[in-house]
């Protein structure tokens, strides 16, 4: 695929790191994925600097959120993410298990940019996946100055 | 007294004339018969008749007079004797209405007392009031209204009674205290009044203890409520928190590990397929079937979830447009299908719409999948009119069921039919009667094995109680 910036996942489920990881091979998506375990960690990933005022990480093509964290929760993490001027247009994607609507209202008026519920079956989460890839990582454009590296 | 005149009637008086006349005669013959004085014969007949006439009239007058002297002394002895009985009447009425006001005040039913409006020493007391208060009459008569006062409100009976009053008073409502020291709450109407020429009040104790005691209940009692109410509420408020809280983690948590085994059972059958045999390969399809069964499973009990904790938000609408769309769906999904539709249109009902969804998605899915195996498969939807609350009906002319066994039909995982025979979780039709409920209609259903079924629900009208 076009771009080679890293794909952030935030997912704390080691069989859900897996397959999701599993999945975006299957859909011969390249681009390095970052794995973040807790929402702590992710932002430490996107906000950290050096001592030169740098930031430290490259900046995601795309993160996938998924909502049940540790420490700090994935709506935490989103509303942290659109508060900081690095990361207040990084394209956000929930990924998560439920489908409830204050999951669904919350996450969007926190400023998501997608909301894809992980279906059960392995098969749709590959096309799911898939579409994803295609979407975000092809068809659209990204916001510009994303390049804080 | 009647005139002397009254007594010489008539007849009298020609009785009187014929005496006269034969005694005056009498008296002429004899001295007629006096050789001396026969020459002076009628002079001396006609001085008798006279003389004899003027004695006779003296007499006749003083029996008159007598008589009538005699009335007159009967007639003012009769009127005395009836002006002594009119007498002792009167005395008589005026004692018995004496006696009828001394009971009013000593026997009636409530405490009554006379007390002097300058000492406030008690005059008079009733009955009611010895019996209420515990005190003897004696005992009263050495008192003053204060003695019967509760000692916490005495200082202000006394600004009380250092004001003026209208003759007629409402006094209010007082505390006051037996001899025994219970107490008691009396409501109090007062009258003035001269009493031996003192300045006195008239007073009426009505005792309202048991009435403020209910009052007093009833003020509890709707606390008490109250406060149940606010237990349960707060109960059902934590229940309900509880149960969204667990909706929400079923969500989350139960669907994940089911990733996983589907997942790993997908990478097991793509990347180890040379390592299992063809039985190997079937397990492991097993196994993905019956994970995606349980997401299904989940998903449908979490629907029904939602469906409990949604509110009704009516609005009039066509259902027969949103029954065309779904229909329309249904035959998209499987084109190969043969099934007439049958919709009545309009099908005007006052109903939240997005509720109406679900029903109409699982009565219709329902009639399709029971259908299938018809060649020639109908689906009617339509309304009944005939009630107040109209009927709207869903038929099919599929698998129908047997009736022995239709009150498991709205239960939540009851099916009817087996796997093999129709998929399905069971949630269907006890989410659909969830929300016929939520909007206060009923469902029922009739069925036939091997000819259909049909459901006929109602919407509870406009008036229903939405909550």
């Amino acid at each position: 695929m076009k771009t080679d910036k890293p794909i952030l996942l935030v997912e704390d489920n080691e069989d859900d790191v897996d397959l999701t990881l599993r999945a975006l091979k299957k859909n011969k998506i390249s681009n390095e994925i970052i794995v973040t375990r807790d929402g702590a960690q992710a932002l430490e990933y996107l906000h950290a600097k050096t001592a030169d005022g740098e930031y430290q990480n490259p900046m995601p093509q795309i993160t996938l959120l998924d909502l049940k964290l540790p420490k700090v929760d994935g709506l935490e993490v989103l509303r942290t993410l659109r508060a900081h001027p690095r990361t207040r247009l990084l394209p956000v994607v929930i990924l998560t298990s439920s489908k409830e609507e204050r999951d669904l209202v919350e996450s969007y008026s926190l400023g998501a940019n997608s909301y894809v519920r992980k279906p059960v079956s392995f098969e749709a989460f590959i096309e799911a996946v898939h579409q994803l890839g295609l979407y975000w990582l092809l068809i659209n454009e990204q916001p510009p100055n994303q390049n804080g590296a | 007294m009647a005139a002397p005149g009254n007594f010489l009637s008539p007849k009298l008086l020609r009785t009187g004339a014929i005496l006269t006349i034969l005694l005056g005669a009498l008296a002429g013959a004899l001295f007629w018969r006096n050789p001396i004085e026969a020459a002076h014969a009628p002079v001396a007949t006609a001085l008798g008749i006279l003389v004899t006439g003027l004695l006779l009239g003296a007499l006749l007058r003083l029996l008159a007079s007598l008589r009538e002297r005699n009335a007159n002394l009967e007639k003012t002895l009769a009127t005395a004797q009836t002006e002594s009985n009119l007498r002792q009447a009167a005395e008589a009425t005026l004692h018995k209405r004496e006696e009828d006001y001394r009971l009013l005040f000593s026997a009636n039913p409530f405490p009554m007392w006379v007390f002097d409006l300058e000492t406030l020493r008690f005059l008079l007391v009733n009955d009611a009031a010895v019996q209420q208060y515990g005190y003897s009459a004696a005992e009263f008569s050495n008192m003053t209204i204060k003695d019967i006062r509760d000692p916490e409100t005495a200082g202000e009976l006394l600004e009380y009674m250092s004001h003026a009053r209208p003759a007629l008073k409402n006094a209010g409502i007082w505390r006051h205290r037996r001899k025994d020291g219970s107490s008691l709450e009396v409501e109090v109407v007062s009258h003035a009044l001269n009493w031996r020429g003192r300045p006195a009040r008239l007073v009426l104790a009505n005792d309202i203890t048991i009435r403020r005691q209910a009052e007093a209940d009833l003020v509890e009692l709707t606390e008490t409520l109250e406060q149940k109410v606010a237990e349960r509420t707060a109960q059902l408020t934590a229940v309900n928190s509880e149960l969204e809280a667990f909706a929400y983690s079923v969500s989350h948590d139960l669907r994940a590990p089911l990733r996983s085994i589907d997942g790993f059972s997908q990478a097991l059958q793509e990347d180890y397929a040379p390592r299992l045999d063809a039985e190997g390969q079937r397990y492991l399809q097993r196994v993905r079937a019956a994970t995606q069964r349980m997401g299904t499973l989940i998903d449908d009990l979490l629907g029904l979830a939602r469906v409990a904790r949604s509110t009704v938000q009516r609005r009039e609408f066509d259902l027969a447009d949103l029954t065309e769309e779904i229909a329309g769906e249904l035959a998209a999904r499987d084109k190969e299908r043969q099934c007439a539709f049958s919709i009545a249109k309009p099908l005007p009902v006052n109903a939240d719409p997005g509720l109406l969804r679900v029903v109409m998605q699982n009565l219709l899915d329902n009639a399709w999948k029971f259908s299938s195996k018809k060649p020639e498969a109908k689906i009617e939807i339509g309304l009944l009119n005939h009630s107040e609350d109209p009927v709207i009906f869903v038929r099919d002319n599929g698998a129908g069921f047997d009736m022995q066994y239709a009150d498991k039909l709205f239960g939540a995982f009851q099916r009817l039919h087996s796997m093999q025979e129709f998929d399905g979780t069971g949630i269907g039709l006890a989410l659909v009667q969830r929300i016929i409920h939520l909007h206060g209609g009923t469902i029922r259903a009739e069925a036939e094995v091997n000819k259909g079924a049909t459901f006929y629900f109602t919407l509870g009208g406009v008036t229903a109680n939405e909550n």
